[in-house]
Order: C-alpha cells, then sequence, then structure tokens
C-alpha cells in the first residue's frame, strides 16, 4: 500500500495521518514513490507556486495562508535537480498548465474561470527542514518524494504539528512564508500583462521574466 | 472584548492617530476606556455606562453597524460592560473609518466569494466564524489600530495581517475568542494568544508598532 494512502473516512487530517505513520520522519530518506527518482536530499532545491485566489488575494500581499495546506492536505512543491535557473521555464510551465486545467474544469473538478499562476518561490529542502520554533529539537517540516506517472518530481510538505498550541501552528505558518518569499518572487512569464499589478500586489520581491519587465516600466501594471 | 486602557495611553495609540490623520494631540492620547468592547446580539446585552455625548464607541458602533447592514450581514455589535472613565474628546476621523470599509466588506461577502473559487480545499466560513472575524475586527477598531488585510484559511476561519518589508503581523479570529497571532520582523518572531475580552497582547502591539513605523 502507498505511503500516502489516507483513511478519508478518519477525523484526522491527511497530513496528520501521513505523521502517524512516520513519527521520526525517517520515511523521508526512502523512496516512497514509485514514479520519483528518489528520496528528496537536503540539497535540492524546491519550487512552491504562488495561485490567485486560494493562496494569495490582492489584499494585502502575501500572508501566511501560503503553507496552510502543509499542515492538512500536503503543500505541494516542485522538485528541482538541477536547480532554479535550469529548471525555472518548466517549472513556470507546469504551474500555468496546471493552473490553466483548473480554469478550464480539466482536471476533474469544476472550472474554476478566476484561478491565476502569479508565480514561483523556491528554497532547499535543507532551509524546509531547519524551519522549526525556538523551542523545538527536531524538526517538523517534512518533505516526501511524491512523484506520479505525470509528473515525477513532485513532492509533498508536510509539517509535524504534534503537540503544538494553535499560537504555535500560527507562527510555524508565519516562518514558512518567511522562508518562501526569503528569494523573492519569480514572476511567471505565462502571467496576462493585465494581471502583472497581482504580482506587484504580492509585495515580494519580485523577479521579472523579459516580457514584464518591459510591462513595468510602460506602466501598464497600473491598468489592474 | 476590548480592556484597551494600557493601548490607549501607550505610543501605539498616538501612532495610529497621527497616521489615520486623526487630530488628536499628544495629550489627548491619554484616554481610558475601562472594558468596552463589543459582543455579538445572540449574548445578552448589559446596560451600558458609555457617555455616548462623549464617547466615539457610540460613532464606532454606528458605523459598523451601517457597514454590516450594507452589506447585508444580520450581524449587530453592541457595547456591554461599559465604564467610561475618560473619553477622547474629538472624534475619529472618518479617514480611519474608510480604511477599514473594505476589510469588514471582504470578510462580510467571504462567503459568496468563496463558493465562487470552485476551491475543494476552502470551507466556506460558518456564520459563527463569520462573526468571531467581524467581532475581532471591531474590537481593532475600538482599539484605534490600523486596518490590517483579510484572509481566509482553509477551515473557514477569518484572519488579518498586516505587512511592510520583512515585518509582518498576523491574526486568526477562532470561534472560541482565543485568537492566535504570529508576528516577524523577518528575523525573530513571536506568537501568543488574544484572548477577548482582554487587553490586545503588548508582542501583538510592538508587531505592529514596528509594521506601521
Amino acid at each position: 500500500m502507498s505511503f500516502f494512502y489516507y483513511d478519508t473516512q478518519s477525523k484526522l487530517q491527511r497530513v496528520e495521518q501521513l505523521v502517524a505513520k512516520d513519527k521520526d520522519g525517517t520515511k523521508q530518506t526512502e523512496k516512497v514513490s514509485e514514479c520519483s527518482p528518489g528520496p528528496v536530499a537536503d540539497e535540492e532545491i524546491l519550487a512552491r507556486s504562488l495561485e490567485y485566489p486560494n493562496k494569495f488575494t490582492d489584499e494585502g500581499g502575501l500572508s501566511d495562508i501560503l503553507f496552510q495546506d502543509a499542515f492538512t492536505h500536503g503543500a505541494s512543491a516542485q522538485r528541482l535537480p538541477g536547480g532554479w535557473d535550469i529548471h525555472s521555464s518548466d517549472v513556470h510551465s507546469r504551474f500555468e498548465f496546471r493552473a490553466k486545467s483548473r480554469r478550464e474544469g480539466t482536471d476533474g473538478r469544476a472550472p474554476d474561470p478566476e484561478n491565476l499562476y502569479i508565480g514561483a518561490f523556491h528554497m532547499s529542502a535543507a532551509e524546509l527542514r531547519a524551519c522549526k520554533l525556538d523551542s523545538d529539537k527536531a524538526s517538523r517540516v517534512r518533505i516526501y518524494d511524491a512523484g506520479e506517472a505525470a509528473d515525477q518530481l513532485h513532492a509533498e510538505i508536510v509539517v509535524d504539528a504534534t503537540g503544538l498550541s494553535r499560537p504555535q501552528r500560527k507562527e510555524m505558518r508565519v516562518r514558512l512564508m518567511v522562508l518562501a518569499q526569503r528569494r523573492g518572487l519569480f514572476v511567471s512569464p505565462h502571467l496576462p500583462a493585465e494581471d502583472f499589478g497581482r504580482a506587484e500586489r504580492s509585495q515580494c520581491e519580485m523577479h521579472l521574466p523579459p516580457v514584464h519587465e518591459s510591462i513595468r516600466y510602460s506602466g501598464q501594471s497600473s491598468a489592474t | 472584548m476590548i480592556g484597551n486602557s494600557a493601548l490607549s495611553s501607550s505610543p501605539a495609540f498616538s501612532n495610529i492617530m497621527g497616521m489615520t490623520g486623526g487630530q488628536l494631540t499628544a495629550t489627548q492620547s491619554t484616554v481610558y476606556v475601562v472594558s468596552e468592547y463589543f459582543v455579538s446580539t445572540k449574548k445578552p446585552a448589559a446596560k451600558s455606562d458609555v457617555d455616548y455625548l462623549k464617547s466615539p464607541l457610540e460613532q464606532i458602533r454606528a458605523q459598523l453597524n451601517a457597514w454590516l447592514s450594507r452589506f447585508g450581514s444580520q450581524t449587530r455589535v453592541e457595547t456591554e460592560d461599559a465604564t467610561l472613565l475618560v473619553a477622547p474628546p474629538k472624534q475619529i476621523p472618518q479617514e480611519y473609518f474608510d480604511s477599514y470599509e473594505p476589510v469588514f466588506k471582504t470578510v462580510t461577502l467571504y462567503r459568496a466569494r468563496v463558493s465562487k473559487w470552485n476551491d475543494d480545499a476552502s470551507e466556506v466560513p460558518s456564520d459563527e466564524q463569520k462573526n468571531a472575524a467581524l467581532l475581532g475586527l471591531a474590537n481593532l477598531v475600538l482599539a484605534l489600530l490600523p486596518a490590517p488585510s483579510p484572509m481566509l484559511l482553509e477551515d473557514g476561519t477569518i484572519g488579518a495581517f498586516w505587512r511592510r518589508g520583512q515585518c509582518y503581523a498576523s491574526i486568526d479570529f477562532e470561534v472560541d475568542g482565543e485568537h492566535s497571532w504570529a508576528g516577524t520582523d523577518g528575523t525573530k518572531f513571536h506568537s501568543g494568544t488574544w484572548k477577548v475580552p482582554g487587553q490586545i497582547p503588548p508582542d501583538l502591539i510592538s508587531e505592529l508598532l514596528s509594521i506601521n513605523h
């Protein structure tokens, strides 16, 4: 049975069930997905997408909802074994494809016309695994290889929130958000010009593809 | 839900009123409003001792209720167990209220908005979650804190956050009134609970000051 199998009838969240199956996190060092190239090494870079409106809205910028799914369902990330520069184009295309599928409802769910892929953050697996509270002795963030046939470099980020109070869980969300934005938001080259303002309103340091550099300096961003 | 005597006499109060274009002077910022807070109409309302001729509380309440009515909400805010010692002699500037209006509107309309997202992961906020947020926000207004931005968690909990540069602070409005908050300047992190009724935690105020300076 797959490590990622979980009981949909359980009162426990999917992440809680995964943590219960791997209490000390050692499964991170094993290949748990048949389709993946292997476990996620500390030195690997992972990309996390920023999507409008379910991960971010225009109101006030990036918030700590960015990683809330790491406490519930598991947070998706894309492994970049060759680093950001080598994989950035593929990653943007993959995230945009996913957003387009959401917009058009071709992913098996009802169409979500507003769904928009804004850009990506990236960080190393080691940085994620080192993210913990001051009082923690052990790591709380786990990263599993979760490759699928259509996406072999898919990874899942899971937070072991066992024993944490609500404020501590919230602090972990904030810490993860701060980590994610550290290198800035790498704006999608697929982001329509009229939506460029949404990327600006993330209030993150922005890294722009050439297509958006010209938009920024021509002042078109005010159109949104 | 707010005992804001400490806040009102703290530098935070002067700072925020200055930010919002307030007309209060430094000496007028030594304001004490004790045990004054907003509660849901579902709770029994006690007699209020507020002198509404002098207090801005009626102004706040009237403004919030006008918004809630306009946005289609059945929720109304009331005051309870109020003892007014000294009231600010001038009204809160309209600009301050204006900064909160879009926040209340978003929270009130989250239900309709989320249902359009078609996002399986997001729960539509329940009435209890919505009211917890509205009352939490009302108490932020009462504390004269700058308007936050709203956010919605997957389980329907509504939160609010402030950010500027590397500084960030955020609150989750929990239905039991024990609101979790966390803040950072980008390097140091703090977190805790704002239990209402009760004074806003000084650490949270410090975080907000660092954001708004």
